[in-house]
């Protein structure tokens, strides 16, 4: 993968196949290019001499990492893609024309692997298997994303950060990079329309990284947040350690999610192990992560999720009977041991080299 | 509600929605701009640059605008007069190319500038981690029996008295080199530099090729290994190190550590270092001579948070009885030229006197015990 890091949702994934392999008994080596040296992987220059000698490779796609590409392309045993999501270029269009050209190699990158049919797939939901299946990928098996849900729950939540949020908790808090794709302007409309609804304004933080370069689209945010007058209501706490992030969702009252774009929603998989009601509008990846019993609003407008969002505030009830059922799912479908049994199964055949069913 | 049925719910949701909605009247929002529309119209707008307030957003956002209008020489040229207009663009122009040289300069001051403030950002955030934490220590510390001590250590900025009497990074990174022989190769890391402060030693062996990380208290200072690309952990270094693997590392440093700590936890400190050193690994643990007067006096002194003076026979002694199997005594820091004695004339029996009281006086004011697994 170009880069490895514990904490960010790639090299998580990454970091929890190679633990679930190695537990099985097999040899599995990291390879990156760059990123937290003490998690000991190998370089590119490492990999190649590695992957020499017949070895199997895992290749993490997701933006252009050239370099990658050609060693995995080279790989002569077993080769499976782990596909992780590529924002679509339209939204950074106007924004930042570097994202806009890596967006754009990244896709044409993905589908290129998927045209080979020797490359086996991992899929992170059903819709990115659908897509991929679209661009002609012939084996797609689905794995949610190893995560680190777990963690958080076992993290001590940061003194700091919980006494200065525990003093006002948010009722709305949002995680994800603060990119054009994950919803931030609708949340605000939202956050606006419940002032009107309802008379109060909804305290929101939001968690993740922005990139300077999207400047252009982080002053939209900043005017749209001035037009409708939300005022000191929307804080922005940037990226956060897990310790503050556990703080993060202990004082807040929901997650609503308004993303645009995801593969997955691992903020979901996370509030849901944490006990944080989720509110989401639908985005076909969202919905599957969040299940027939997540509170996913279809074609809804701005009332009618500010409505929602006031409900879930409100009712004690309903954010428990939210919570339970999304305990239930994490518990069935994304705790570590359920992940490692969908990746084992999925995984193991095809480096013994079994053939296809 | 035990069981939740979704879609009764949503329904229900939008029905409540709707009267709401007819109770009052449509909306006064600002009508919705799609992305590419509001892009372009705040593109247009003048006040970009200036939009106000939205915490760190608007300082990257603001920050950012700055740096796009770093350059002087980035400016389009029109003209409204018809017949004049091309002239006096090429007049413009040519004016433009003449003032490149100091274009340039403008260009590259506002930049810095820039990333002056950038870094001034950063710096002010991690200030204000450091006193919010202590603020909280202080809090508690006053809550406690001994109020007035606790109150008073919490009160003491160790972080800012060091960076005054340590030295500079020069002067450290110096001081550390010889420390270098002891981790001639790659194969000789991963390092693990306790109490690694500005992380002199930590860049020393980045430049050597061998991998290494730290283990700092003062967040602070962390972030700021941090910010020099160097991997350093905040927290409690002995607890750390428990967390490491055993047999994992090829070396464990610390210098000017054990001279804080308690005789129990220095002795913990090595048992742990043992462990986790693989066989052959490297243990310098580096701290003040006391047997030399003018160190006692000096560095010894001049730190109020010193415990435990450390003979250099006892530290050796306790690295020993850790289980290192070997274990040496290296001396470092010698006074400045011109403060020892000087030989005196006055033949051989004064001579060794000299030399007594200058082994007494001005001996080396550091001594490290190297030790290996």
């Amino acid at each position: 993968m170009p880069s490895l890091q514990r904490g960010d949702a790639t090299g998580n994934d990454a970091l929890g196949m190679h633990q679930a392999l190695v537990a099985r008994g097999w040899d599995v080596r990291l390879f990156a290019e760059g990123g937290d040296r003490t998690l000991g992987f190998g370089t590119s220059a490492e990999a190649r001499a590695f992957l020499r000698d017949g070895a199997s490779a895992i290749f993490h796609q997701g933006t252009q990492w050239d370099n990658g590409v050609r060693i995995f392309e080279r790989v002569s045993g077993v080769r499976i893609a782990r596909d992780h999501n590529v924002t679509p270029a339209a939204f950074f269009a106007g924004v930042s024309d570097d994202f806009v050209g890596a967006s754009n190699v990244g896709l044409a990158q993905r589908e290129r692997l998927a045209h080979d049919r020797a490359v086996a797939w991992i899929a992170a939901s059903a819709m990115n298997a659908g897509e991929l299946a679209a661009l002609g990928a012939s084996r797609v098996a689905v794995v949610p994303p190893f995560h680190q849900a777990e963690e958080l729950a076992a993290v001590e939540p940061d003194e700091i950060a919980l006494r200065r949020w525990a003093a006002l908790p948010a009722d709305v808090l949002f995680v994800g990079r603060l990119a054009p794709n994950k919803g931030h302007r609708r949340m605000f409309r939202i956050a606006a329309t419940y002032a009107e609804l309802f008379g109060r304004r909804l305290r929101i933080r939001l968690v993740g990284s922005h990139d300077r370069r999207w400047a252009a689209w982080l002053a939209l945010l900043a005017r749209d947040r001035e037009q409708l007058r939300l005022g000191d209501s929307v804080e922005y706490l940037g990226t956060l350690s897990a310790a503050e992030l556990k703080a993060a969702y202990l004082t807040s009252r929901m997650l609503l999610c308004c993303s645009e774009h995801e593969g997955f929603c691992v903020p979901l998989v996370e509030a849901g192990r944490l006990g944080v009601p989720v509110v989401a509008t639908w985005q076909q990846a969202v919905a599957e992560t969040l299940g027939p019993d997540g509170l996913v609003l279809r074609d809804a407008s701005d009332d009618v999720v500010a409505t929602a969002i006031h409900r879930v505030l409100e009712d004690g009830a309903l954010r428990d009977a939210l919570v339970a059922a999304q305990q239930v799912r994490y518990q069935r479908l994304f705790a570590p041991g359920a992940i490692e049994r969908r990746f084992v199964a999925a995984v193991e055949p095809l480096l013994r080299g079994e053939p296809r069913e | 509600m035990s069981e939740l049925d979704v879609d009764a719910l949503v329904a229900e949701l939008r029905r409540e929605a709707e009267q709401l909605r007819a109770v009052l009247g449509a909306t006064t929002l600002p009508p919705e701009e799609d992305r590419a529309t509001a892009l372009r119209a705040l593109a247009a707008t003048p006040e970009t640059a200036a939009l106000g307030g939205f915490g760190r957003l608007v300082e990257a956002s603001r920050l950012a605008s700055l740096s796009a209008l770093a350059d002087p020489g980035d400016v389009d040229f029109h003209s409204h007069r018809v017949r004049l207009g091309r002239m006096v663009i090429a007049v413009k122009q040519v004016l433009r190319r003449l003032l490149t040289p100091v274009l340039d300069r403008q260009a590259a001051f506002n930049r810095a500038t820039v990333q002056a403030f950038a870094a001034l950002e950063e710096e002010l955030g991690q200030r204000l981690q450091g006193i919010e934490r202590r603020l909280i220590a202080l809090e508690e510390a006053a809550a406690s029996p001994d109020a007035r001590d606790a109150v008073a250590a919490v009160s003491f900025d160790y972080g800012a008295f060091e960076d005054r009497f340590r030295g500079d990074r020069t002067h450290v990174r110096r001081q550390l080199e010889r420390y270098l022989a002891y981790f001639p190769t790659a194969a000789a890391g991963p390092v693990v530099d306790l109490g690694c402060g500005r992380g002199e030693f930590l860049e020393l062996l980045r430049e050597s090729g061998v991998s290494a990380w730290g283990v700092e208290a003062d967040a602070r200072r962390a972030a700021a290994c941090a910010a020099l690309g160097l991997d350093v952990r905040t927290g409690d270094a002995l607890q750390v190190l428990e967390e490491v693997a055993d047999a994992s590392l090829g070396g464990v440093v610390s210098f000017q550590v054990v001279e804080h700590l308690t005789l129990g936890k220095t002795v913990r400190l090595l048992a742990v270092a043992r462990r986790k050193l693989r066989p052959g690994g490297c243990l310098i643990v580096e701290t003040v001579n006391v047997q030399s007067l003018i160190a006692f006096t000096r560095a010894w002194t001049i730190d109020p948070s010193h415990r435990q003076p450390m003979h250099p026979l006892t530290l050796r002694f306790l690295a020993e009885q850790a289980g290192f199997a070997r274990c040496e005594l290296l001396y470092g820091s010698e006074v400045e030229a011109g403060t020892a004695l000087e030989p005196a004339d006055g033949g051989e029996a004064a001579g060794r006197n000299v030399d007594r009281l200058n082994a007494l006086l001005f001996a080396p004011q550091d001594y490290a015990v190297v030790a290996w697994a």
